[in-house]
């Protein structure tokens, strides 16, 4: 049975909000408090609000092209905002062209296209008609490249003339001072200041997003706002506490994102009606820091990592290594057929996995309490044919220890700037009336959901 | 060049190799084989990334100060 009432490809339409990195408990929270009546009213409008799990590891570039992709990082590629070179210790940072999978909007598109995912396997033939889309400010579309419509890639884009599709948008975003993100440096020097930033760049955001929703033809509107991401690194703290120095803000902030998605559904409704497709959705959730957690320094404590003094990042790895860590908790074994100093073969890695899982599972902290939640080999959690480029080992932690990549450190704890924290089990999807799950859902099955809209 | 199942045998001139033999003597690469093929990685990643790269040193730069300020780096 169709997902969707039947209605002609001309009037489908899609909204799809993006939030980074706000957490579904807080939104539970927030709307029984009664500060987001616009999400209260969407919510008892027959939308169903779901707790989901993001991508493995929980960062917005894996979870963003997850999202977009609906497959597993195993087929799209991405598996952290930094990778090693192969067969070296050099520090690459993926981007776009990286990105192996292609993107619902261009399925819909009919753009490339082809059967180069399973989510193109099931839906490349199906889609009848090329949908226009627009797309503002997802992470890990950087540099933009061609799709049916407008792109305007999100984090971590730097230069505005490679961050758009067409070249001709580049006049208005100029225009209007359009800021791809707001300088996340400012916060650890001053963060009163960063804050006046960050509610300017939302207010920017805001701007650009109805303008494109107004003046431009689409079928497919997906806009994320960053914002909330930022104010949560540095203020999470400040985010129930009502006594904190920056609650008031905290709160505020929200109270705009409510008035802001509120009005965006409010216009999407009037132009396309109660059966056009709504969903809101974050990349992963967010919880305050107990203590961070610098991973290379424990395995170097524990003699699995050595390191020397000079080289950058991952060059200082020295002989006998036999593991080392990338952010945020992805564990690779230094093999000898992978790594220019590789200490291990091929036929000792079962045996060297089970060792890092124990040492990593017995890492406490001052009350004895265990760091890490658990720990999955490659192959529990992906599956495709970029299996062997990942992470032999992912960590998840517990609630509040911010696993850290991070090569050097003073110690194994230790706290910074920042108040906040990604969690993987606490994201949030806002889905279209009568979508549901057999279980909690994962951020890799929105994808589907939206195709089956448009080929329904 | 021998060829075995994952391994081929390319020769070079003997005074290249004796020269390279000094060369890595206390460096803490193990054999000749061990340092060209280390060698030749790197200058064939680099290539591939100078063909390939869709950032510029700039742009890599920028990138890194970007992840830094989250934490990520």
């Amino acid at each position: 049975m169709p997902l969707f009432k039947k209605t002609t490809n001309r009037d489908k339409k899609a909204l799809i909000i993006g939030i980074d990195g706000v957490p579904y408990t807080l939104i539970q929270e927030y709307l029984g408090r009664g500060y987001l009546p616009n999400l209260k009213a969407i919510v008892g409008h027959g939308h169903a609000i779901h707790q989901m799990n993001a991508s493995i590891p929980d960062i917005s570039s894996v979870s963003w092209t997850t999202f977009a992709t609906g497959v597993n990082p195993a087929e799209h590629g991405i598996y952290g905002f930094t990778a090693l070179r192969p067969h070296t210790y050099s520090l690459t940072f993926p981007n776009s062209s990286d990105v192996k999978a292609p993107p619902l909007w261009n399925l819909l598109g009919k753009v490339g296209g082809g059967n180069t995912s399973t989510l193109a396997a099931r839906y490349h033939k199906k889609v009848t008609k090329p949908y226009r889309s627009i797309i503002l400010n997802i992470p890990h579309t950087y540099p933009a490249y061609p799709v049916n419509g407008i792109l305007i890639s999100g984090f971590v884009a730097i230069d505005l003339q490679k961050a758009i599709f067409p070249d001709s948008i580049y006049r208005y975003l100029k225009g209007i001072d359009y800021l791809i993100d707001v300088d996340a440096q400012k916060a650890h020097q001053d963060k009163e200041e960063f804050l006046r930033d960050l509610f300017s760049c939302f207010t920017t955001r805001q701007e650009a997003v109805k303008h494109f929703f107004r003046e431009e033809p689409w079928d497919v509107f997906v806009a994320c706002i960053t914002e909330t991401d930022r104010l949560h690194h540095f203020f999470f703290d400040a985010a129930l506490e009502e006594g904190h120095t920056y609650h008031e803000a905290f709160v505020r902030f929200y109270r705009e994102l409510d008035q802001f998605i509120g009005d965006l559904v409010t216009s999407f409704r009037k132009s396309y009606g109660e059966e056009a497709f709504l969903m809101i959705l974050s990349d992963h959730g967010f919880t305050s820091i107990k203590s961070e957690i610098y991973v290379n320094k424990f395995l170097q404590e524990a003699g699995f990592l050595k390191l020397k003094e000079d080289g950058q990042f991952y060059e200082k790895i020295e002989e006998g290594t036999k593991t080392f860590a990338m952010d945020p908790g992805r564990i690779y074994i230094n093999y000898r057929d992978s790594y220019p100093k590789g200490a291990i073969d091929r036929k000792e890695g079962d045996q060297i996995r089970e060792e890092v899982k124990e040492i990593l599972h017995s890492l406490r902290n001052p009350e004895g309490n265990p760091v890490i939640d658990r720990i999955y080999a490659r192959e529990e959690i992906y599956r495709g044919p970029l299996l062997e480029q990942a992470p032999d080992l992912v960590c998840l932690p517990n609630d509040g220890y911010d696993l850290k990549g991070k090569l050097e450190s003073e110690s194994v704890f230790g706290n910074s700037v920042f108040t906040g924290m990604h969690t993987w089990h606490d994201a949030l999807c806002i889905s279209p009336p009568g979508v549901t799950w057999d279980g909690k859902p994962s951020i890799e099955d929105l994808a589907d959901v939206i195709m089956q809209y448009f080929i329904d | 060049m021998g060829v075995t199942k994952d391994k081929v045998t390319i020769k070079i001139p003997r005074p290249l190799y004796d020269n390279l033999k000094e060369i890595i003597g206390g460096t803490g690469f193990n054999s000749v084989t061990d340092f060209i093929v280390y060698v030749l990685r790197d200058i064939a990643s680099a290539h591939k990334c100078a063909e390939d790269e869709p950032l510029t040193q700039d742009e890599i730069r920028l990138i890194r100060e970007r992840l830094k300020s989250l934490g990520y780096l």
